[in-house]
């Protein structure tokens, strides 16, 4: 590592008098890798992606196809076919009590519920990293906005906050996405300016400085492209954290109103029938579970996986 | 009798911390003329990495002058100091941070060129590539990233890095005090070959006396914040006049000198002699 | 040369014998022989170095020996017979004999204390764990005062009270070195003692390691990167690269006349500073290295940096 550091070889470089030795056997079996911490934390990283894969797949899939499977339209009410239980008359997840397709309702509200968690959380973690690495770097009265901006939502009791601004403000899907995204950023926003704390110390950003770059350039160019990796995993995580509250809200019928049928509004108009038709609660929360878990899944599975060094020059 | 290239006079820095300021400089002078060397020396805490970065205005000196070759960067705002900044550089202690660790060695040696104006990057790239050859590496490490290299390749980068402004002061803020013996002895003959192609000035930061006996043409001793002692390298080191200069003397144990074994008088004297 | 000069006949059994040590690391970028087959042998009141540039594997065949390496990392295979007992062999041995026959000096004094726990609750730990005193609180705080004593830390009754925090370098190296004392080992293992030390608290640390050896017969198991620090304490130097050693023997042995080419550039990258003028300047200096005060023992030198 150290004489043969250069292109330049050192003078004589193997040692002189050095006999050849038959290398020793190795003591390490099959049994010790398969103990090996190193092993089990592979292992368990790589468990983690699939299945956090498989689960997250399994419900995102369907979504996206929505409007391509052959299935009976989200609104299209049957009144003689009301309440049906599961795998009854070609009904993968029966109908509710106005007949209709179960399924149908939980994909396309899928698509809503989605589309508001992706917003919401593109939106949370483009203001959390701004403003995170814009406190962390900058500090002095920057920082201290942002801090206590921070802190006095993080404060707050999330879901009456969310539900005064619906009250406020109609319950749309961008007043959704808005709200979800605001009670989101203080999150990624604190991490990114704890990881650009401590980037801001390291000499190659003094060694941008004595360059002369100017301070936004360093930020820009030099501290976030190192903590960006770091941070959008977290915003990852949060998009199951999302989803779940867009469902909050509808549930409590401040979500996007009819015709949209997202999965907290379909749980909530199941919620007389929880004892007698439990499918029209259970199911749609069982799709919110495994996207959720697949999701934190993948989240842990991504971050988890052993960093592979390549070999130097 | 020519003016020297750097001048520091007085220089004063203060740390503002819970409680006041703490002086970390405190009234330093030295000087050092064209294409020399003069090395600053002490242990922790006495100031000489203050120093360092106050040539390079990474801190503002609450007084005093630093002229160099005629300007005096003190006192210039950060926006008069900018054009001149590709004047003077610094290569750091530490490999493992001094290197931004997503961008390839090409991409970090070629960044400075692009502030010296160099328009076009496959300009920037070429010139960066004989950079990173200048100073011994391969060309397979251009496209590298710094994860990938030893310690002492990594100060290697950072060297080209500040080579590439082209600047007349370097300051070497203990750039071998992280490296295997081995690999410090080839980085100080890099430097030294620099020196004598190029005529550039070294400031160089160390509290290793054999370090500085190597490089060194001038050194200066500080304790505290305080300077104590200056003077050309052969008479401070051969012939210390101040008390804390000598006793950095006999605590730098060389192998060379020592005879018998287990020779405990060596430090022992040190062990007594006390602050 | 990997075998081990015997310059010496001992007639006491060795206080560390390391035979055909082996240390391998399982990890993600496959099986790395972090040590390949070491051999040496440590007796009382000597000091055997082992010292290697970063990478060479000297602090892993420490920690390795000492047994402190994760069970589910490092695969240990060889004979290491601490005071006679095997503790590759059997594993729980170690137990018997870490922090008593043999202690340990760690590397870095500003992390290896606990920053939340005083000095004397940290050392009091030690002295009852080693089961040195009474359960007595007061024998176990006159111990401690008395560890301090011989590390020379100036007034330990109140050193007791204060936290890490509140020490320099120099004093915590030799808190440390207090712990490790506290069970009266025979072995000490040191490992980078001073590396992170400045070259004048450095000399204090070296100095109290060569007393107690000199005082109280105990060997020294050194590791360092520090040819100067080697020279200087040691009986027997260990030369490590890539694993395993690439020559072995006496101190002055090796450094006045190595014998292979790797021994000989490590020595030639060290920079020589060569001799100087080591009387005083000035008659009226009172402090020349002739004279010696009483009071100026008691003086720690790594209380200077406070």
């Amino acid at each position: 590592m150290s004489l043969s550091d250069t292109a330049t070889p050192s003078a004589g470089g193997l040692p002189g008098a050095q006999p050849s030795r038959t290398p020793s056997p190795s003591a390490v079996t099959k049994e010790l890798i398969a103990k090996a911490g190193a092993t089990r934390r592979r292992n368990a990283a790589k468990w983690k992606l699939r299945i956090g894969a498989v689960c997250t797949l399994i419900v995102i899939i369907p979504i996206l196809l929505a409007q391509v499977l052959p299935l009976p339209d989200a609104n299209h009410q049957d009144l003689s076919a009301r309440r049906l239980a599961p795998l009854v008359d070609g009904h993968l997840f029966g109908t509710d009590q106005l007949g209709r397709d179960l399924l149908s309702r939980v994909l396309h509200g899928g698509q809503v519920s989605l589309t508001i968690g992706i917003l919401a959380v593109v939106v949370s973690g483009a203001i959390g990293i701004l403003l995170g690495a814009a406190a962390g770097y900058f500090g002095g009265w920057v920082d201290t906005v942002v801090s206590r901006l921070l802190e006095a939502q993080m404060s707050l009791p999330l879901l009456m906050m969310l539900l005064l601004v619906v009250a406020l403000f109609g319950p749309s899907i961008p007043v959704i996405t808005f709200v979800i995204a605001i009670a989101q950023w203080p999150e990624v926003a604190r991490l990114t300016r704890s990881m650009v704390l401590v980037e801001r110390e390291k000499p190659y950003v003094s060694a941008a400085r004595i360059l002369g770059l100017h301070r936004i350039q360093i930020l820009i160019q030099h501290i976030i492209p190192n903590v960006i990796k770091q941070a959008t995993l977290v915003v990852l995580l949060l998009l199951a954290q999302a989803v779940l509250l867009e469902s909050a809200l509808s549930f409590l019928g401040a979500g996007p109103q009819r015709p949209f049928a997202t999965w907290g509004r379909i749980i909530s108009d199941g919620q007389d029938y929880i004892t007698t038709s439990w499918w029209m609660v259970t199911l749609p929360g069982l799709v919110i579970v495994l996207m959720v878990v697949g999701v934190n899944l993948l989240g842990d599975g991504l971050r988890d996986r052993p960093r592979r060094k390549k070999k130097g020059a | 009798m020519t003016k020297p290239f750097l001048s520091v006079e007085n220089l004063v820095v203060d740390y503002h911390v819970p409680g006041g300021t703490f002086r970390a400089v405190d009234d330093v002078s030295f000087a050092v003329d064209k294409g020399k060397t003069i090395a600053v020396v002490g242990e922790s805490g006495c100031g000489k990495s203050t120093v360092a970065k106050a040539l390079m205005r990474l801190v503002t000196p609450a007084g005093g002058r630093i002229v160099l070759d005629g300007t005096d960067l003190a006192a210039l705002s950060e926006a008069k100091l900018r054009p001149l900044r590709s004047k003077f550089q610094m290569v750091f202690q530490d490999p493992y941070g001094s290197l931004d660790p997503h961008l390839t060695a090409q991409e970090i040696v070629a960044e400075p060129l692009k502030l010296q104006g160099v328009r076009s990057k496959a300009e920037r790239h070429k010139e960066a590539a004989k950079l990173i050859d200048q100073v011994g590496l391969p060309a397979k490490s251009l496209d590298r990233h710094p994860s990938e290299f030893s310690g002492g390749q990594r100060q290697r980068i950072g060297i080209a890095r500040a080579l590439a402004s082209k600047p007349e002061l370097l300051v070497c803020d203990e750039a071998t005090s992280a490296l295997d013996v081995s690999v410090q002895a080839q980085v100080l003959r890099l430097l030294k070959s620099i020196q004598e192609e190029t005529g550039i000035t070294y400031v160089f930061i160390s509290h290793n006396l054999g370090v500085v006996q190597e490089i060194s043409d001038s050194v200066m001793v500080m304790q505290r914040g305080k300077l104590v002692e200056s003077g050309s390298t052969a008479s401070v080191l051969t012939a210390p006049k101040e008390d804390y200069t000598r006793k950095l003397r006999r605590a730098a144990l060389d192998p060379s000198t020592m005879r018998g074994l287990k020779p405990r008088h060596v430090v022992r004297s040190l062990a007594l002699k006390g602050a | 040369m990997n075998a081990q000069p015997e310059t010496q006949s001992h007639t006491e059994p060795a206080l560390l014998e390391v035979r055909d040590f082996q240390v391998e690391l399982i990890t993600d970028a496959g099986i790395i022989r972090a040590v390949d087959s070491v051999n040496f042998s440590i007796h009382r009141g000597e000091t055997v170095t082992i010292i290697g540039e970063s990478g060479s594997g000297k602090s892993t065949t420490a920690m390795g020996i000492l047994r402190l390496l994760p069970d589910d990392l490092a695969v240990l295979s060889g004979t290491v017979l601490i005071d006679g007992v095997d503790v590759v062999a059997e594993p729980k041995a170690i137990g018997k004999v870490r922090g008593r026959t043999v202690a340990l000096i760690p590397q870095d004094p500003m992390t290896a204390l606990s920053p939340v726990h005083s000095i004397g609750s940290q050392l009091s730990e030690a002295i009852r764990i080693a089961g040195a005193a009474s359960k007595d609180k007061d024998a176990v705080r006159a111990r401690a005062i008395r560890l301090l004593e011989q590390v020379h830390i100036p007034t330990p009754e109140v050193q007791l009270k204060k936290y890490p925090h509140q020490l320099s370098g120099g004093m915590l190296q030799r808190v440390l070195i207090a712990i490790s004392l506290a069970s009266e080992p025979q072995l000490l293992v040191a490992d980078e003692p001073t590396s992170a030390l400045d070259v004048t608290v450095q000399a204090g640390i070296l100095d109290l390691l060569l007393e107690l050896q000199e005082q109280r017969g105990i060997g020294i198991l050194m590791i360092t990167h520090d040819l100067g620090v080697a020279r200087l304490i040691s009986d027997r130097i260990n030369v490590m690269k890539d694993g395993s050693f690439v020559e072995s023997g006496d101190v002055q042995q090796i450094v006045e006349h190595p014998s292979t080419e790797y021994t000989r550039s490590l020595l030639a990258a060290v920079p020589v500073l060569g001799p100087w003028d080591e009387t005083p300047a000035g008659t009226g200096d009172a402090t020349g290295p002739t004279s010696q005060t009483d009071n100026t023992a008691l003086t720690s030198t790594g209380a200077q940096h406070d």
